[in-house]
């Protein structure tokens, strides 16, 4: 029943974001806010690298989770994810660091992944830097990954989605990775 | 009892994300109360709604929902230094509204099992009457109390807490909650209890966890050959996609067809 369910439930998601309705008040001075909360755009200081990364649709990304599937499509499901972290990374042994590490991208259409961002907080969750032994380490990490697969629409056109993965880190050692 | 959890669940998807009641509020806290109902018509986080939440508490600071509601694309989407400004601010004009929700949270997007257990209980000493869900009801806050308890090392706790909650008449019993039952019996040494549980299970909402786990329990109890059994239903179950499952994240206990092939490959 509640899988019966889920696709229409899919479907209202994204319904949701893209029918505003037409009466709107501009009283006020408004902020300045990107299209949706966490979008992520290009940057050409940041953006140039040698790997040529581009979304396949400039206007049209979905949040991972707006799709009728779990949080991480990879090849191998998460736990080959898991492993493919684990096995790259290496925790620094000195400057011991705890707190939470967000890493956010792009998977394109064509599974190809750019546009990385790192967010660091602490464990109260204000912002911090961890050491570059550990958030750029993991970022290059990320960057590096290949298995990311696309994410469709129950009607099955593939979509750019955005995706991150935040890593919870006491003393430098990765405790777990959401999503 | 499916269709009464579908009912349930769509009462609160419809509930958790409307504002409230906004004849209960005059002047500037009424027309911040219509301000929010007009920020829900556009899809969440989005920037016209995040601008209406924003005139919203310009004409009425203590209008918690607005706080609230604004904060939840932030923490869907990896932001936690702004989801945790809005939400401390709706937890500190009305605790008892949204403790529950910045402790699902702690759990949901950050494995914070002490922050998660910490607003539960706190909710739990300001409330008198049962605290209630997680904001998807897929977990009763107290069977969300116990899954952290389990993830800090505090077993024996979990599981009274647990089966306080499984033994109350008034609980309701959701998707996966004999799956968390039966693996802290699992994880207790309890075989007989956790065989038990997953068959409710299997009444209840039948995965591919729960045969999974059901065969780890016949494993310890040197029932090979139903070990094996329940783990090619497992194995059946995966690859028709039907096992747990949630769009934002993995959850607790989920497995995994690696998981399956693995047991598989010990018992042969």
């Amino acid at each position: 029943m509640f899988k019966t369910l889920y696709p229409f439930l899919i479907c209202l998601l994204f319904f949701s974001c893209s029918n505003p309705p037409s009466k709107e008040e501009n009283t006020k001075e408004e902020k300045e806010y990107r299209r949706t909360v966490g979008d992520i755009v290009f940057d050409p200081t940041i953006d140039s690298s040698p790997t040529g990364f581009s979304p396949c649709n400039a206007n049209y990304s979905y949040q991972y989770y707006k799709f009728e599937s779990n949080g991480i499509k990879y090849k191998g499901e998460k736990p080959q994810l898991v492993k493919e972290i684990l096995d790259a990374y290496s925790p620094p042994e000195e400057n011991l660091q705890s707190g939470y590490i967000t890493i956010r991208f792009v998977v394109n259409c064509k599974v190809k992944s750019g546009y990385f961002r790192m967010k660091q907080i602490d464990t109260d969750y204000k912002p911090k830097e961890f050491s570059s032994a550990v958030g750029d380490q993991l970022k290059k990490i990320i960057s590096n990954l290949r298995g990311w697969e696309t994410k469709s629409s129950s009607k099955g056109r593939v979509y750019d989605y955005h995706q991150y993965l935040t890593f919870k880190i006491v003393d430098n050692q990765i405790k777990s990775i959401v999503p | 009892m499916k269709k009464l959890f579908i009912l349930l669940f769509f009462y609160l998807i419809a509930t958790s994300y409307g504002p409230p009641n906004c004849t209960l509020f005059e002047g500037d806290c009424q027309k911040a109360c219509h301000m929010a109902e007009q920020a829900i018509q556009y899809g969440q986080g989005s920037k016209r709604s995040q601008q209406f939440f924003d005139r919203s508490i310009e004409l009425c600071p203590t209008f918690d929902y607005s706080y609230y509601e604004k904060s939840v694309p932030y923490a869907k989407r990896g932001d936690i230094v702004e989801w945790k400004k809005l939400i401390d601010k709706a937890v500190e004009l009305e605790p008892t509204e949204h403790l529950a929700n910045r402790g699902w949270y702690h759990f949901f997007f950050l494995n914070n099992y002490e922050g998660a257990i910490a607003d539960i209980e706190k909710l739990d000493s300001l409330r008198d009457y049962d605290i209630g869900a997680t904001g998807d009801a897929i977990y009763h806050l107290n069977i969300l109390r116990a899954i952290c308890y389990d993830e800090i090392g505090q077993l024996d706790k979990a599981l009274g807490i647990m089966e306080s909650q499984m033994n109350d008449s008034t609980h309701f019993v959701s998707l996966y909650d004999y799956i968390c039952l039966g693996v802290l019996y699992l994880k207790s040494e309890q075989y007989d209890k956790a065989v038990i549980a997953f068959e409710k299970q299997e009444k209840e909402n039948d995965l591919a966890e729960n045969h999974f786990y059901k065969a780890k329990a016949y494993l310890k109890l040197n029932r090979i050959s139903e070990a094996k059994q329940e783990l090619k239903i497992a194995d059946e179950y995966y690859k028709r996609n039907r096992q747990m499952e949630n769009g934002y994240r993995e959850l607790p206990f989920e497995i995994y067809q690696i998981d399956i092939a693995n047991a598989l490959a010990e018992l042969n």
